[in-house]
Parts: C-alpha cells; structure tokens; sequence
C-alpha cells in the first residue's frame, strides 16, 4: 500500500509561517503592538502560541477583531472584521498543536504611516492623574469620562479636514469625541473645576460633542473625504470628551489633537443632523424600543456617523426613506457595546434628497441579561440630555453649498423644537 | 496563630507565600511549598498575569484583599501563571500596580496543575484540616467586574471572594463553592 506522498508538514494544516502569521498581522496587529490600545503584543510566534487557546476562542466568538457595525448598513472605510476562513485556519492550527512551519518571506508588520506634519497641534499643558479603579458618581452615572478644553487661539476660522489623537494612556483610553466651541460655555465649565479637565459631558449647549466626530480604540485618526470640512469659528476651543477605563493603577492622561487644514474655496462644510431621543425612562427588567424621525430640508452628501450611547442601549440603527418610498439601512449596530464606539466614515459619500426621512432607533435593555448594563442592582433608568439621552449623529453636507445656511437654520430649529415637552 | 506556630509555618513554608512584597525563587519546591499548612490556616491564592488586563484591573482590589486576609491572620500570595514570567518582571509589575503581597512564580505550572486553574485572574481560598491536608474552599471569580468576557461594568456590586475569605476563616462553607472565573486563559503546559 502506497502513503500519499508529501511531508507531515504540508498533509497537516495551517503553521504559523504558512497562514497565521499572516492572518495575525492584518487582523491583529494593528493594535496588539507595542504601545498600542491592546494589551498584549501579538507579533511573533511565542507571542500567539503562548496564548493561542485564548487567541482561538476570542476569535470563535468574535470577540476579537472588534467592530461594531452589521453588514445591513452603508459600506464603511476601514471595516473591521476575520472572514469565517481566517478563524478556521486559527482554530485548526490551534488543535494541531501550533505547528510553526517553515519560515519563508517576513509577515508583514505594520508601520504607522507618517503623513504629512499636522497644521495646529494642541496638548495637554499638564496631565490629568487617571484614578486606579473605575466608579459610581452622581446619579448613578458612568464616572469613567473626562472632558478636556484645549484653546486653538485661532484669530480666523479654520476649515478643518483631519485629527488625529494620541494618548499617554493608550490602554486606558477608548472613545474620545470632539467639538469647537466658540461660545466660552466649555471653558467655563472646565474653569469651574480644579485641575486639568473636568467631569461633566463636552456638550455645549445643544451642540453634542461628536459633532467633529470621534476616535475609537483601533482608529485614532479621521481624515474627511476630499473636499469636506469641519468648520471652526475664530477662537474657539477644541473640545475633547475622553472615555477611559482604569487599568488598576493611576496613569497620567496628557492627550494632544493634531489638525489638519485647508484652504480651498471650494470645499464644503459638514453638518451634523442628530437623530435623538431627548428623555427615556426604562424600569428595571424591562426592554424598550425607542424612535426618533426628521426629514431633510435639501440634498445632502451623508459621509458618515457618530452613534452615542451608553452600555443600556444595546443596539441601534439608522434607516432612510426617499421621497419615492425605497428605503434603506444606513448604520445598523446590532450588537452595542460603548467601549469600541468610533465615527464611521463612509467608503463615499451618498447624496440623499431633499425630502429623505431619517428614521433612528435604538434598544434599551434595562436587564441583567445584558451584561454591559452599567446600572446594577437593577433599577428605573431615567435620563434626559437636550443633546439626546440616546443618540445617532449623521454628519454630512449640503449638495449645493447655496443651502447650507438653510441646512443649518432647519438644523437649528429642529434642536429648538425638541426642547419642548412633547 | 501562636507564635511558636507561627514560627514553625515559616520554617515549613520557606518562600511560599510569607515573606511580605518579595518575588519567591523560581522552582517547584516554591511554588509547592504553599499547599503545606497548619491546621486551621488559611491561604488565599490569587492567579494573576502582569499583561492580562482583566487581571489587572483588580489590582487595587488584591491588595485590599491582602490586607484584609493578614489582618485575620491568613496567608495571601498573588502566582503569576504565565510560564515566561521572570522575578524581574513580576517586581516591576508589583511596583507599577503598587502590590506588596507575596509573589509567586509558577512556571512549571506546579500549582496551576494541582488547582486546576484555568484563567487569569482567579482565586482559591485553602483552608488546612487536623492533619494538615489542603482543602479547597472556594475557587473562581473575585468579584462581578466582568459580566463576561469583553464585558466590563463601571464597578464591582458583588464582592464573593471577599464573602469566601470571611466565611473560611469563620469555618463556614461558602454557599457557592466554584464561580466560574472570567479572564484571560492560561495556556496549559500539559
Ligand atoms: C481595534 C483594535 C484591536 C484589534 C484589531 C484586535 N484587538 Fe484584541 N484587544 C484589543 C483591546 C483594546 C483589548 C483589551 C480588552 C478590551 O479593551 O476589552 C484586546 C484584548 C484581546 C484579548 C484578551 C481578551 C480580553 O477581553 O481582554 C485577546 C486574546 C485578543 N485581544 C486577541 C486578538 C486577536 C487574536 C486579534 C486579531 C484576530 C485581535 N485581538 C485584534 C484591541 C484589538
């Protein structure tokens, strides 16, 4: 009897210079390196076999790679996610007994790419001193953010088409999302408290923070698509609302924003359109669905979204109807999990027109089943916020530059009319 | 715990688990020597790894804990299980996180094996019978911070190893033996 020839290296399945170096490397790399957001370097051989049972079954449930959005939505630049034959080759080699292989060419690492040096640069001039362990505040809310107001001194408006954010505390820090503020109202709030920072949202007024969008765990950077901006009044501060989890030792959080600028006459402004719900109340045990429609004034370019909510909520999405009745889903988050919010931005833009209903929705589960649920023992969760007590800000701009000041005045007046009791 | 016994448990005992913020030799004779006891101890393990950040996240909490256990008179000692875990990088892991409890390393996974532990962090809760035989207690989660794994609340409500610690040292039985411990896995040896 004749054995299929070949040796047991090439009969057996996945090595890790065969498949999984390289599957690390895309999905994980970016970052489980040193000094990244994740906790452990996932880079050479010893580094994933000395941890592979935990590598594997992070991967079967996907846990890991994070990302939150479903596929039912707009395509999304950067999308996160391990194809069903990446997490078998993981599991197969796992099994095997982590076979290495033999080595061929290098994996490929990932570099951080330089791009071109940032126009404003604003850091922190001396650390906030992050505590150990995380807490209760008042009113039972989430204590484990902190908003820090950075002047820009900017004699002129600026046009802003790129952030980046870096922290001290990579690991600690999880969502950060930024405003301009050019009213004073932030930085009297900041002045109201001792020490670099302070702890209530960086909201202002109705103005969400989120309105220049957000960065996440795994995307420190947004960089709009070509021939948009954020715009940014003469003297304005930059407002950063910073999302952490203690680590279980005090760590210093100096952060700093890079921006960049442009000056092209033709580029055009973004919005944002906030689909909300201004009060919910949920009694403990129970789930809740809540809504929340408005319809757009003129054509708008949609370029992407910054959801906000906390760990009650446990999914949401987006939808839009065209005046001819076709709808689709814009963002769909089935699976919520406030620690691995970002900004979307889209692959393109998507023109919308005039007379588009945006229809937000959002799912509240003040149960013990949901186990982000930061209000345990469970009680009535009552909460209320002019920017939204749940969510979806829609960033986007006029089609016709002409209608961006009636875009903003029907903004405006929208925000205006939520005040009221309904 | 009298004082002559006192002084005979550290004969007994060697490194394991005694000395106050030092990191114990490396070898099986170490790391075993903390599964022999007097009658009536009590010994508190904690199984921790110095880049898991589940485990880590509960350092304040461990020392608290320590404290607490000395206070009654018990023996508390955090193992690091991961094998490649040298005494230099355990110190420096107790002085960033401000540990001054015992410190073990495991890396034959000595005690890894004769616990049966599974993840990072998890605890055991050891009491000593007449004859001086180990007997568990409680083994499993510390407190509620996770509800699973990727899910972390703001803080802990539930405090069971803490209740497991009072209650042992009462000689009581722990209404909940075994909690299944949430965290990072350890890679068994064998
Ligand atoms: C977007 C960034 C990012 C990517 C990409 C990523 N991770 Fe993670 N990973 C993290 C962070 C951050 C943590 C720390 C835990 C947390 O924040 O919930 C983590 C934790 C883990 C853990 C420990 C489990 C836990 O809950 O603490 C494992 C194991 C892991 N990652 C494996 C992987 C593997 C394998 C990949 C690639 C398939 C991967 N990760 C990709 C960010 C990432």
């Amino acid at each position: 009897m004749f054995l299929a020839v070949g040796t047991p290296e090439e009969a057996a399945g996945p090595t890790w210079h065969g498949e999984i170096a390289a599957i690390v490397a895309t999905h994980c790399g970016s970052c489980h390196r040193d000094d990244g957001p994740a906790p452990f370097t996932l880079q050479r051989y010893e580094d994933v076999a000395g941890r592979a049972n935990f590598i594997e079954a992070v991967v079967r449930e996907r846990l890991m790679p994070p990302w939150l959005p479903g596929s039912a939505g707009l395509p999304i630049r950067d999308h996160r996610g391990l194809p069903e034959d990446d997490i078998k080759a993981i599991t197969d080699w796992v099994r095997a007994g982590k076979p290495i292989g033999t080595a061929g060419a290098e994996p490929a690492t990932v570099k951080a790419t330089a791009g071109a040096a940032p126009d404003l640069r604003l850091a922190m001039p001396e650390p906030w001193i992050m505590p150990a362990e995380g807490g209760e505040n008042w009113g039972r809310r989430q204590r484990d953010k902190r908003t820090f107001v950075l002047p820009m001194n900017n004699a002129e408006a600026l046009k802003v088409t790129a952030l980046a954010y870096a922290s001290e505390a990579p690991q600690a820090v999880h969502a950060v999302t930024f405003l301009a503020d050019a009213t004073g109202t932030a930085r009297y709030t900041d002045d109201r408290e001792v020490g670099p920072g302070h702890y209530m949202t960086g909201d202002v007024r109705d103005r969400p923070t989120g309105v220049m969008g957000g960065v996440g765990v795994g995307m420190r950077s947004l960089a709009l698509p070509p021939g948009f901006h954020w715009e940014v009044e003469p003297w304005s501060e930059a407002v950063m609302e910073v999302h952490y989890r203690p680590t279980g030792r005090e760590q210093h959080l100096r952060e700093s924003l890079d921006l960049w600028f442009t000056d092209d006459p033709a580029s055009r402004p973004v919005r944002t359109m906030v689909s909300m719900v201004r009060q919910v109340s949920v009694d403990a045990e129970e789930t809740q669905r809540v809504h929340d429609t408005y319809t757009l004034p003129v054509d708008v370019d949609i370029i992407g979204f910054t959801p906000r909510a906390t760990g009650v909520i446990t999914s949401m999405n987006l939808n839009a109807t065209w005046p001819d009745g076709a709808s689709r889903v814009l963002l769909d988050i089935p699976d919520y999990d406030p620690h691995w919010r970002q900004a979307y931005l889209l692959e393109a833009p998507v023109r919308l027109p005039a007379g588009t209903r945006i229809g937000g929705s959002w799912v509240l589960e003040n149960t013990l089943d949901n186990a982000r649920n930061p209000f345990v023992p469970l009680e009535r969760y009552v909460t209320g916020r002019r920017t939204g007590a749940v969510a979806i800000l829609l960033h986007g701009a006029a089609a016709d530059a002409a209608e961006d000041a009636q875009l903003r005045r029907w903004h405006s007046d929208l925000m205006m009319a939520r005040q009221r009791p309904r | 715990m009298s004082k002559i016994m006192l002084l005979l448990s550290l004969v007994l005992l060697g490194a394991g688990c005694t000395s106050t913020g030092r990191v114990s030799a490396t070898g099986e004779s170490s790391s075993m020597a903390v599964l022999s006891g007097q009658p009536g101890d009590v010994v508190v393990l904690i199984f921790g790894s110095p880049d898991c950040p589940i485990s880590n996240a509960l350092a304040p909490e461990y020392e608290r804990l320590y404290e607490h256990t000395a206070d009654r008179g018990g023996r508390f000692c955090l193992v690091h299980a991961r094998p490649d875990v040298t005494a230099d990088v355990a110190k420096q892991h107790a002085k960033a996180y401000k540990l001054s409890m015992p410190i073990i390393l495991d890396p034959d996974h000595d005690l890894v094996d004769a616990l049966d532990a599974t993840v990072t962090p998890e605890a055991v809760v050891l009491v000593f019978d007449e004859n001086g035989k180990w007997k568990k207690r409680y083994q499993g989660q510390i407190n509620d911070l996770y509800a699973s794994l990727g899910n972390r609340r703001n803080h802990a409500t539930q405090f069971w190893l803490r209740d497991a610690i009072d209650v042992s040292f009462d000689g009581g039985e722990v209404e909940l033996a075994y909690r299944k411990p949430i965290g990072c896995y350890i890679e068994r040896r064998r």
